[in-house]
C-alpha cells in the first residue's frame, strides 16, 4: 500500500502503536538489505548468503537499533545516525577496496591488536 | 584517522577524484533508499520515555560488551556456530577476508573478521622458558657452508609450473622451460604458500620476517593491521638482519597493491621503490623484463664494500587474465577440455609464466657472469585465481591436476608453488632444503651463510627439520609426506607448539 495513502487512514492509536513497533523492528532489516546490496562486491550474493550468519547480524543491527533509540530517544534519530554512518562506511570500503582489493575491516579501526 | 585506511593519503589527488565520481551513482541510489525509510520512520516514529531509556541502552550495551570484548570463550562459540568456519569449502576466494565479507554482508563480515584476527597468548605460555631456550643460542655460530653473497630475489607473481596441467591443456612450446632445467643446476624447493589467488603481501611477510601465518586468524594480513601499530616497528625482521650484516635492501614493486611503504620502512628495509611507468607496461601492467632489467642495473653499479639484496616483487601475472592481455602469443594452445573462455584464460595466464620463465632465464645467465658471489632466489608467491569470465567460477576447480579425488594432494596442491635457489658458486649438497615454507626460506638461506643472526633465526633454523613446510590446512614434512595441519603427529604437534609460542614471544611479548 501507497505510505501516503496509508498515512490519510485515520489509524487508531492502538493500531498506529502496533505499525510503529513493526516499523521500528523492520528498520534494521531494511538496512541489513542495503548493506548487502549496495556494500557487497560479489555479485553472486545470493549463493553465499546463509541464513544463520544474517540472522546474526540482524541480531546485532537490531541491538544497535535498540541502543541509539534509547540513548537518542526517537527511532527517527536512530535511523537517521545508521543512514549516516551506512554512507560512511560506503565511501571508506569504496576507498579502501579501490586500492587494496581488500574489504574494511574493526582492524582499521583499532590498532592494538592484543585487545582487538 | 584516514591516514589508516591503506595509506589513503598516498594515493594521488586524480585517483581518489576518479573513486569518488564512481561513487555517486551508489550514493544517489543510497540517498533515494534511505530518505524514503526515514520518510516512513517519520510517521511511526517510536519516542521512548525517559525511564525505559536507562534499559533501553543498558541491556544492548552488555551484550554487545560481551560480543566484542576479546574471549577466547566467545570467538570459539561465535565461529564454530554461526559462521560454522570449519565447514567453508570455498577455498578459491582470494582471501578470507573478502569471503567473509562476501558471504556475511559488511557488518557479519567484519565482525568475523575481528574475531578470526583476534591474538590470544598460546596454552601453557611462560616466557621465562622461552627466553632460556633463545639464549643458549646468543653465542650459538651459524652454519656458514655458502659465501656471503649478494641475494637477488625474483618475487613472481602468481608464478606456478602450469605446465603440470597438461592432462588438460597442451601448449605448441614448454611455457616454462628454464625453470625446469634450472631445478637440476640449483636447489628446488617445493614450498607451500599461506595464500591461494592473493594476498602476496601475507607471502612477503613470512620470506622477510621469518615469521609463519599459521599462527594468526585465517583473515589476518599482518602488513595492514600488526604494521600499522608502532609496537611492532621494532620487532626482528630478516631484513633488519641482512642490514646489521653489512647489506643494502632494497625492494622494487611493479605495483603495489598494499601500499606497504611504511610497513617496508618498519622490516628495515634501505630503500622502497614503486616503478608504475606506463611505457614499461606488458599486459596490464608493468612488465617483468623492466623489472629485471633493475636488478641487473643495481648488480653493475653496487659498490663494492656493501653486499646487495634486492628484491623484485614483479606484478604482470597478477589477474585479470583474458586473451587480449597481450598482442602477441609466444604459442598456440593444441589441446584443451576446457571450453573456449576457460582456455583463453590459461593461455593470458601460461603467457605470463613464458615471460617471467624467460626472464628468470637472462637474470640468471647474467649472475653467472657476474663476478660477485649471488645467489638468485626465484619463486612463485601462490597459485592464480582464474576466474572462468562466463561463470566467475575458478578454473582451477575444472583441472584434474587439482581435482585427483583425494582430498589432502588437492588442497596441498591448491597451495604449492615452487621456489629455485641458484648461486654463481657451488652451493653444495642440500638434500635437507626439499621442502619449506616462505618463512623458512630466507631464513635458511641466510643460516647457510653464516651471518651474524638473532638468536631466534638461529633456533628457527637449527629446528627446521621437525616442521618445515606448512600453512594452515597442509603441511609437508621433511621427506615430503603430507598431511594435514589440524592433524599432526606428536612430535609435530610439540613443535608446532612451541614454535607458536616462540613467535609470540618474540613478535608480540618480548
Amino acid at each position: 500500500m501507497d505510505t501516503n495513502k496509508l498515512i490519510k487512514l485515520k489509524l487508531s492509536p492502538k493500531k498506529k502503536k502496533v505499525l510503529s513497533i513493526i516499523c521500528f523492528i523492520l528498520t534494521p532489516v531494511a538496512l541489513l538489505g542495503l548493506m548487502i546490496l549496495v556494500l557487497n562486491y560479489n555479485t553472486k550474493i545470493w549463493y553465499y548468503l546463509k541464513p544463520k550468519p544474517i540472522l546474526f547480524t540482524l541480531i546485532l543491527l537490531e541491538l544497535l537499533h535498540i541502543l541509539l533509540t534509547s540513548i537518542t530517544g526517537s527511532s527517527k534519530r536512530s535511523t537517521i545516525i545508521q543512514a549516516i554512518f551506512l554512507w560512511i562506511l560506503e565511501a571508506i570500503n569504496k576507498l579502501r577496496y579501490t586500492y587494496t582489493y581488500e574489504p574494511l575491516t574493526f582492524g582499521d579501526f583499532v590498532y592494538a591488536r592484543k585487545f582487538c | 584517522m584516514l591516514g589508516n585506511f591503506a595509506e589513503i593519503s598516498s594515493i594521488v589527488k586524480g585517483s581518489i577524484l576518479k573513486t569518488i565520481w564512481s561513487m555517486v551513482p551508489i550514493f544517489c541510489f543510497l540517498g533515494v533508499i534511505l530518505s524514503f525509510l526515514i520518510f516512513v520512520i517519520n510517521k511511526f516514529n517510536v519516542k521512548v520515555n525517559r525511564n525505559f531509556r536507562i534499559v533501553g541502552s543498558l541491556i544492548p550495551i552488555i551484550i554487545l560488551i560481551i560480543l566484542f570484548v576479546p574471549s577466547k570463550t566467545t570467538k570459539k562459540f561465535m565461529l564454530n556456530n554461526i559462521y560454522d568456519k570449519d565447514k567453508a569449502k570455498d577455498y578459491g576466494h582470494n582471501s578470507r577476508n573478502m569471503q567473509y565479507y562476501s558471504e556475511y554482508s559488511m557488518l557479519g563480515g567484519m565482525y568475523a573478521d575481528l574475531l578470526e584476527s583476534r591474538i590470544f597468548e598460546p596454552d601453557n605460555y611462560n616466557k621465562e622458558s622461552l627466553s632460556k631456550i633463545l639464549k643458549n643460542y646468543d653465542k650459538k655460530e651459524t652454519e656458514n657452508s655458502w659465501e656471503k653473497s649478494n641475494i637477488i630475489v625474483t618475487f613472481s607473481e602468481s608464478f606456478f609450473d602450469i605446465s603440470v596441467i597438461e592432462d588438460d591443456v597442451k601448449f605448441s612450446t614448454p611455457v616454462t622451460s628454464n625453470y625446469n632445467k634450472l631445478k637440476d643446476e640449483g636447489i628446488f624447493v617445493n614450498m607451500i604458500s599461506p595464500s591461494y589467488g592473493g594476498v602476496s603481501a601475507n607471502v612477503e611477510f613470512e620470506f622477510l620476517t621469518g615469521y609463519s601465518l599459521d599462527f594468526f586468524g585465517k583473515g589476518y594480513t599482518p602488513f595492514m593491521t600488526l604494521y600499522k601499530n608502532d609496537k611492532y616497528k621494532d620487532k626482528h625482521s630478516l631484513v633488519k638482519e641482512l642490514v646489521n650484516n653489512g647489506y643494502y635492501t632494497k625492494v622494487v614493486f611493479g605495483k603495489d597493491f598494499f601500499k606497504s611503504k611504511n610497513v617496508y620502512e618498519r622490516l628495515g628495509i634501505s630503500e622502497y621503490q614503486e616503478k608504475k611507468d606506463k611505457k614499461y607496461k606488458k599486459g596490464y601492467y608493468t612488465g617483468d623484463e623492466y623489472l629485471i632489467d633493475g636488478a641487473i642495473e643495481a648488480l653493475k653499479n653496487k659498490s663494492d664494500d656493501e653486499k646487495l639484496f634486492y628484491m623484485n616483487c614483479t606484478i604482470e601475472s597478477h589477474m585479470p587474465f583474458d586473451e587480449d592481455k597481450y598482442d602477441e602469443y609466444d604459442f598456440e594452445i593444441e589441446e584443451s577440455t576446457l571450453n573456449k573462455s576457460q582456455t583463453s584464460v590459461i593461455k593470458s595466464y601460461a603467457q605470463s609464466c613464458y615471460n617471467a620463465d624467460k626472464e628468470l632465464g637472462r637474470l640468471y645467465d647474467f649472475i653467472k657472469t657476474y663476478d660477485e658471489p649471488t645467489i638468485l632466489v626465484f619463486f612463485g608467491d601462490h597459485l592464480p585465481y582464474l576466474s572462468d569470465p562466463d561463470t566467475d567460477e575458478d578454473i582451477i576447480n575444472s583441472l584434474k591436476y587439482f581435482n585427483t579425488g583425494d582430498k589432502l594432494l588437492d588442497s596441498y596442491r591448491k597451495y604449492n608453488t615452487g621456489a629455485l635457489i641458484l648461486a654463481n658458486f657451488d652451493l653444495g649438497e642440500n638434500d635437507n632444503m626439499n621442502y619449506l615454507s616462505p618463512d623458512m626460506l630466507l631464513t635458511t638461506i641466510v643460516n647457510k651463510m653464516g651471518l651474524n643472526l638473532s638468536s631466534y633465526y638461529k633456533w628457527l633454523y637449527d629446528n627446521k627439520d621437525k616442521f618445515p613446510c606448512s600453512n594452515y590446512l597442509v603441511n609437508t614434512d621433511i621427506n615430503g609426506k603430507i598431511g594435514w595441519t589440524n592433524s599432526l603427529n606428536k612430535e609435530q604437534q610439540d613443535f608446532y607448539n612451541l614454535k607458536e609460542k616462540m613467535q609470540y614471544y618474540v613478535l608480540i611479548d618480548e
